[in-house]
């Protein structure tokens, strides 16, 4: 009874809330604004998806977020391990990276949006920067964390600069770099849909603020739903990825 | 020469910093004024601070400052004021826990941008959407950071308390709470930060004044030294804003100690 207590209370939380939702409307509990009704929202998802309308932003959205996020593994993850390890560029280069990472990277929009172009070049930039940030910053505080002990118990059997880094750096600094990844998924996510609702009408981001525009309030929150759905899934993924990197060691908290 | 090699060795850190931050502002000056890229997309520092000057002659930056400042100090009162009593509640009875834990984690993990169009239409486009997205961004983290810092308490302190009959009440304003109030701060410190990029973004959709208003508007006019002043002024509030809480948890953390 306790194991499913958590399961059962969240789900009838879940399911009152549903049924307000449902009543609310009718029962004229709600005056002002057109929120919907939970049927009317599962009759709209039914409809997008049957028609197929969601599916092809989706794609298009899921796309750009890719390329985005792999840009953002392939810059972030070697200038982490650069910046961990060299002293030297570390020092030059942290203010200028915490000056960059302090600005909203969603405030750069209209600039990408110029630079890159409306749609796939301005989706791709803003999750390539959403991400590659905590990336840099949690792989370098993961290098710079592992203790210097082990460094030197490689290096006095003879180890080479490239034994010190796979055999005790790289090891020793996948858990905060599996934070740092977590964390860009997040932003990038946001930055995907931020970007599309700004610029672009493709995507599912475009798609959202076209029924938006159009005040179809069921619509809306069937793709809203979407998102969700979508933001869920790949952060849950990263944290079960992370949970099994991490399987064994103390959790290093950036 | 030994003195300066000294000085080096001593301040190396925030010598080397500067040289790195001055380094990428003439790099990019250089790169304006030699046309390496078009200076009307890439701007360069003095257009930008010029940008600025100009803006805070013409008083339009007060304006604008004081319209986003007015949006994210609503917006983040409101998600402390709403935020901390819900995170109290989910840290404190586990019932309440399990009740909300399924909307807190939606709306963690869902891009809260999305529901922008919503706040349009149930509230109009203006300032109450934009401080709505604001709130949105900003009560999750206070939710659960509050929630888990309620939660880490040390069973033993409590167990303890109870043994001397301490009251529920008592136990929870002597005990709980000021247990929990390093991780609710550290928790608004966070929340004020999204709360700004709620509040950017919010204006950056649509606006008529603001910080994020004066990005697009002169962002649609080409006019990038005024964006990136823009910018400039946002980094300052966030730095600003948080450094005053930071200085706040260090005087919680030398009480606690």
């Amino acid at each position: 009874m306790k194991k499913w207590e958590r399961a059962w209370i969240g789900g009838l939380a879940v399911l009152i809330f549903l049924i307000l939702w449902e009543a609310a409307m009718p029962l004229g509990l709600v005056k002002v604004a057109d929120i919907s009704r939970p049927s009317l929202v599962a009759k709209a998802f039914v409809e997008l998806a049957v028609s197929g309308e969601v599916f092809q932003p989706l794609v298009i959205s899921l796309k750009e977020f890719l390329v985005g996020f792999v840009l953002a593994l392939i810059v972030g993850i070697p200038v982490g391990i650069v910046l961990g390890r060299y002293r030297f560029f570390s020092m030059l280069f942290d203010p200028l990276l915490m000056a960059l990472y302090t600005m909203p990277y969603l405030a750069i929009m209209p600039l990408l949006v110029v630079w890159f172009g409306v749609g796939l070049g301005a989706t791709v930039a803003v999750v390539f920067l959403g991400a590659a940030f905590p990336i840099v910053i949690n792989t370098a505080v993961g290098m710079r964390e592992v203790d210097p002990v082990w460094v030197r118990a490689v290096r006095s059997f003879g180890g080479s600069e490239w034994d010190v880094f796979r055999k005790v750096l790289l090891p020793g600094s996948v858990p905060p770099m599996m934070t740092g990844i977590r964390l860009g998924v997040g932003r990038g996510l946001l930055g995907m849909v931020v970007s599309e609702m700004y610029a672009s009408t493709e995507g599912i981001g475009g798609l959202i603020g076209l029924y938006g525009n159009s005040f179809r309030t069921s619509e809306l929150i069937a793709l809203i739903a979407v998102v969700s759905v979508l933001g869920f899934v790949f952060v849950d993924l990263m944290r079960r990825l992370e949970g099994w990197v991490n399987k064994g060691r103390a959790e290093a908290q950036w | 020469m030994v003195t300066l090699a000294h000085l080096y060795r001593r301040f190396d850190a925030p010598f080397l910093g500067t040289l790195g931050l001055v380094a990428a502002l003439c790099l990019w000056e250089i790169a304006s004024r030699l046309k390496w890229a078009d200076p009307i997309l890439i701007s360069s520092p003095t257009m930008v601070a010029v940008a600025l000057k100009n803006w805070a002659v013409t008083g339009a930056l007060w304006r604008d400052l004081g319209t986003s400042l007015w949006e994210l100090i609503v917006a983040f009162g409101a998600s402390a004021v709403v935020g901390i009593p819900l995170g109290v509640a989910m840290g404190w009875n586990r019932p309440a826990e399990y009740a909300l834990d399924p909307f807190v984690w939606l709306l963690y993990s869902t891009p809260l941008v999305s529901f922008w169009p919503l706040f349009i239409i149930w509230l109009g486009i203006g300032v109450k959407a934009i401080i709505a997205l604001a709130f949105l961004f900003s009560i999750v983290q206070i939710v659960i950071n509050t929630m888990a810092g309620v939660r880490n308490i040390d069973p033993v302190l409590i167990r303890c308390a109870r043994s001397f009959d301490a009251r529920t009440i008592d136990l929870f304003f002597k005990f709980t709470l000021p247990g929990a109030l390093l991780m609710i701060v550290a928790g608004l410190r966070l929340a004020l930060g999204r709360a700004l990029i709620g509040v950017v973004v919010g204006e950056l959709f649509s606006a008529n004044a603001g910080l994020g208003f004066h990005i697009s508007y002169y962002g649609a006019k080409l006019r990038f030294g005024d964006v990136f002043a823009s910018l400039f002024v946002i980094v300052v509030i966030g730095v600003a804003t948080t450094q005053l809480i930071r200085l706040f948890e260090a005087r919680l953390v030398s009480w606690k100690s």
